[in-house]
């Protein structure tokens, strides 16, 4: 299996070997459990289905609590599907805990999944990077305006995509090729280097970096 | 509240062994300096000018004068890389962060120093 989901904790800071400070994120995933699988017979394709924070029976439907009545795993909130291999399938028992040292290990490149905090409605200057106008020399209530936004009469419309202001944050996002700084596998606990997007206690998916591995891809076939 | 998972993070880091000093304090932290294979200890030694709070991310300030020219270094407190931090003199001082000592020189930027207390006994 390719990955995991986890829980953000939030970040802290560590001493690597050389006895330099490391920025981490510290992401839990000690409520990680595998609670079903996708199989070639039934679905056409295989895949493990993995669950993270426990689940009253009253934050479920009917439809879910039995899937999981079903599968003989414990009820999740959350659920995600990550890919494998059909012959891998039956190393990942049903209702057992997934092996963090087994996934990652210590000095590997990650890909981090997350959902950004959510901004509001925002103006351009905070949502595209825009620089904005002087705060001197003449500027007169025109401060963190867009400017201008098209030509005259032709193409006599805003072309689409243009940059301007409108919702921010709660989008999906991708931090690729971050370093495991640390697995603390006893406590369930992965330390990764730089930050990840997403609030505190937010759902994370930690996967091997794409580019790193299609890099040692092209490095084997020369 | 730190959660319970980041305590214990930052446990794993914290050195057991830091001595106990305060702002005003002059000190000599013994720094291990890597060149090449070999590594020696190179000494800094100034009067604390700040202290920051925190677990594993507490820092110290030193501030000396080097040539003429003052010279401030911050350290992390809980750093593996220093031997040990001696403490040489207790300064006695009114304030939590001394940067008003950057702006003085020579005979007025000294601190007078305080003298050490016997340990309070338990009856008293």
């Amino acid at each position: 299996m390719k990955g995991l989901i986890g829980k953000k904790i939030g970040m802290t800071q560590i001493f690597n070997e050389d006895g330099n400070v490391v920025p981490v994120t510290v992401i839990d995933i000690t409520s990680c459990e595998v609670v079903g699988h996708r199989t070639m017979e039934k679905d056409q394709y295989t895949a493990v289905i993995l669950g993270l924070k426990d689940a009253k029976p009253k934050h479920l439907t009917k439809a879910q609590a039995g899937n999981f009545k079903k599968a003989g795993a414990n009820p999740k909130r959350i659920v995600r599907e990550f890919r494998v291999e059909a012959a891998e399938l039956a190393n990942f028992k049903i209702g057992e805990p997934v092996k963090v040292d087994a996934l990652f290990k210590k000095g590997e490149l990650v890909d981090v999944t997350g959902i950004t905090k959510g901004r509001g409605f925002q103006g351009v200057v905070k949502r595209w990077g825009f620089r904005g106008f002087g705060q001197t020399h003449g500027t007169h209530e025109y401060r963190k305006h867009p400017g201008a936004i098209g030509q005259r009469k032709t193409p006599g419309r805003v072309y689409p995509n243009k940059k301007l202001p409108g919702h921010y944050g709660v989008e999906q996002v991708t931090v690729q090729n971050l370093l495991v700084a640390d697995v603390l596998a006893d406590k369930g606990i992965i330390l990764i280097k730089g930050g990840v997007a997403g609030h505190n206690e937010a759902l994370v998916v930690v996967k091997p970096a794409i580019k790193s591995a299609l890099r040692a891809k092209h490095a084997a076939k020369k | 509240m730190r959660s319970a998972a980041l305590q214990f993070v930052d446990s794993l880091h914290l050195r057991k062994n830091v001595p106990e000093f305060r702002t005003g304090d002059t000190v000599r932290v013994n720094w291990k300096v890597r060149e090449g294979e070999k590594e020696r200890v190179q000494a800094f030694e100034g009067v604390v000018i700040r202290k920051t709070r925190g677990s594993v991310d507490a820092t110290f300030t030193v501030r000396k004068m080097s040539f003429g020219v003052g010279v401030e270094r911050i350290f992390p407190l809980h750093s593996p890389r220093y031997e040990t931090i001696d403490v040489l003199t207790r300064g006695s001082v009114r304030r939590n962060r001394l940067f008003y000592l950057r702006s003085l020189r020579g005979k007025a930027a000294r601190l007078s120093v305080k003298e050490e207390q016997d340990e309070p006994t338990a009856k008293a």
